[in-house]
């Protein structure tokens, strides 16, 4: 539905339903953190932007479709060619040794800690360096979508709380001193 | 198994009727208080001292006729006022009343607080969209942008308190706040976490989503009758569960006051309700003396204000757990 | 659980990413949401072995996935905004005029 949908914002429903399930998903396999976390991300930034987005540009909704028949064969065909190799590798899917477990959740989980804390034990000793490439992952794309987004518009006014808070009575008011009858 | 399923509803049924009743009440009480700071009466017609107003309102909404604008998305159009009312009512699942009085005592409470929260961006988003008028979707991008804003926030100073509690669940945290509630320690961040819950449930003086002067009522102008009557119910209690919240988070959730014993004759739901009500009570007093804040100036105080002051707060919370507590 | 449930969910909704990228030409949000639908896939796939082999690795790298793709996601909105205030359209032959 997320790519069939005639309207974007259909589209941006549906994916935030599939999101929303995905979440429920990874409750039921005892992720808890990364549920919650994926709906706090996902559900309540990332598709709050395509929505935004989709709703602000106001898209050329018939023009937006054209051509979709046209690579619909060729794209149901590279699909079901995946789809099929797929489903050949699951076929005999080889039987995971448990013995391989590099950190094992129900250990942690026995010792009394929650799946959050487990979480941060290793993601901040074991994965250390790479939670820091991706804070700075996020740091750049801040700094990207705000250099991208931001124009300066000299055409509107601006409240500058700092001159408004310096103003006193001395720089407001003027006294001329007129004379009268000249 | 028949028996546990129909025990879970009883306790369902038992948190969500006291609470519709206490929204019912809740906006006849907020006319009250208002009435009476503005030196007005407030309604005092229906019922000895008006108390049946809530019920007449009611019962008016539910007869008059649902009007769907045309060329709106029905589907859509319809769906959003439930979205609202049920996104209020579910993030009560987690919310414990008393010691163990709570529908599920799960290890991310907070964390599924915020994410439902979160959510209630969509009701009124999809509401503002769906209706296809101008006033409703400006009052709905305003609103999305002004919750999303403040949800910063709110978020990195729950982080504060999960720093010095130590757990994510609500029960713990409150259990934490015994011996001192952490409205004390975490003074400056108490004050812009009751700030932001204002913007977030988008009250006065943040109430530009439904500005009346400039959006007449912003993302519900098409509603009417039953679904109206969603989108507001869905507005107070989503105002109870922000209240509640502030006080599990910065008040000690059901403890009382002073650490004597006879205190804790009375029991600790009773606390908890005293406290919700007087951040209500807050709440409504803000709204009856404040004008309305400007788009952008609420705007600069979201992102250039709070964004900073909290951050730094981690900062200083952080480092104080570091220097001085246990680790 | 088992885990082939976990596979085959992940790939269904990976080949509707991948189909979903085909056959939109004219509209890249759908596009940047085909590439979120295919992380999610892998994401599933994450959580899915992380459960069935009882390790913690998976959710930790599944939270990596959920960063790269919210950064993801900001940058391609960014560049589209100014895209579509330049040329007035979002279709993706347009967008080779982005050439240098």
């Amino acid at each position: 539905m997320v790519i069939l949908s005639r309207n974007t914002v259909y589209s941006v429903l549906y994916l935030i339903l599939s999101f929303f399930n995905a979440a429920i998903i990874f409750l039921m396999s005892n992720a808890e953190f990364l549920a919650m976390t994926l709906i706090i991300v996902y559900v309540g930034a990332v598709a709050v932007l395509f929505l935004f987005v989709v709703m602000m540009l106001n898209i050329n909704v018939v023009q937006a479709k054209e051509g979709m028949l046209r690579y619909l064969p060729f794209g149901l065909v590279l699909i079901s060619i995946l789809l099929i190799e797929l489903s050949l590798i699951f076929s005999d899917l080889p039987v995971f040794p448990e013995s391989n477990t590099k950190i094992n959740i129900s250990e942690l989980l026995n010792n009394g800690n929650s799946n959050t804390k487990a979480i941060g034990l290793h993601l901040y000793t074991d994965y250390f360096i790479i939670f820091q490439i991706s804070g700075f992952v996020l740091l750049v794309a801040m700094l990207g979508a705000i250099v991208l987004a931001y124009q300066k518009n000299e055409n509107y006014i601006k409240q500058d709380v700092s001159r408004q808070l310096d103003s006193d009575r001395k720089k407001a008011i003027k006294l001329n001193d007129i004379k009268p009858n000249r | 198994m028949l028996f546990e399923i129909f025990y879970i509803i009883l306790k369902i049924v038992l948190i969500i009727l006291p609470l519709m009743i206490f929204i019912a009440y809740l906006t006849y009480f907020e006319r009250r208080v208002i009435g009476a700071i503005q030196l007005r009466k407030g309604p005092n017609v229906v019922g000895p001292f008006g108390l049946f107003q809530p019920l007449a309102d009611g019962l008016k909404l539910l007869t008059k006729e649902t009007v769907v604008p045309t060329n709106s998305n029905k589907l859509i159009f319809l769906f959003s006022p439930i979205l609202t009312f049920t996104l209020a009512l579910v993030a009560w699942a987690v919310i414990p009343i008393d010691y163990d009085i709570v529908l599920s005592n799960i290890n991310v409470g907070i964390l599924y607080v915020f994410a439902i929260s979160s959510l209630g961006v969509y009701g009124i988003i999809m509401a503002g969209w769906s209706s296809n008028s101008r006033y409703a979707f400006l009052g709905a991008l305003r609103s999305a942008a002004q919750m999303i804003s403040y949800e910063v926030s709110i978020g990195l100073i729950i982080i504060n308190i999960l720093l010095t509690v130590g757990s994510l669940n609500l029960t713990e945290i409150v259990l934490a706040q015994k011996n001192l509630w952490f409205f004390i320690p975490h003074f400056p961040v108490f004050l812009i976490f009751f700030i932001s819950t204002l913007a977030e449930t988008n009250r006065a003086p943040f109430d530009l989503p439904e500005a009346e002067a400039e959006l007449v009522a912003g993302y519900n102008v098409e509603y009417s009758s039953l679904a109206f009557g969603l989108f507001f119910l869905g507005e107070y209690g989503n105002m109870i569960l922000m209240s509640s919240l502030t006080t599990i988070l910065f008040l000690g959730g059901w403890y009382p006051p002073f650490d004597y014993d006879f205190l804790y004759f009375i029991p600790g739901f009773f606390w908890f309700f005293l406290k919700v009500c007087i951040i209500l009570f807050l709440f409504l007093w803000i709204r009856a003396t404040l004008p309305r804040y400007r788009y952008d100036q609420l705007m600069r105080l979201g992102w250039k204000v709070f964004l900073p002051i909290s951050l730094l707060w981690i900062v200083i919370t952080s480092s104080y757990l570091y220097f001085f507590e246990k680790f | 659980m088992n885990i082939l449930f976990y596979l085959i969910l992940s790939s269904i909704i990976f080949s509707i990413g991948l189909l979903g990228i085909f056959i939109n030409r004219k509209n890249i949000i759908t596009i940047l949401m085909s590439i979120e639908l295919m992380l999610l896939a892998v994401n599933i796939n994450f959580i899915g072995f992380s459960n069935h082999l009882n390790d913690l690795s998976g959710q930790i790298f599944a939270l990596f996935i959920l960063v790269v793709a919210a950064a993801e996601a900001a940058v391609g909105l960014a560049i589209l905004t100014i895209f579509f205030k330049r040329s007035g359209s979002i279709s993706v032959d347009e967008i080779n005029k982005m050439r240098g």
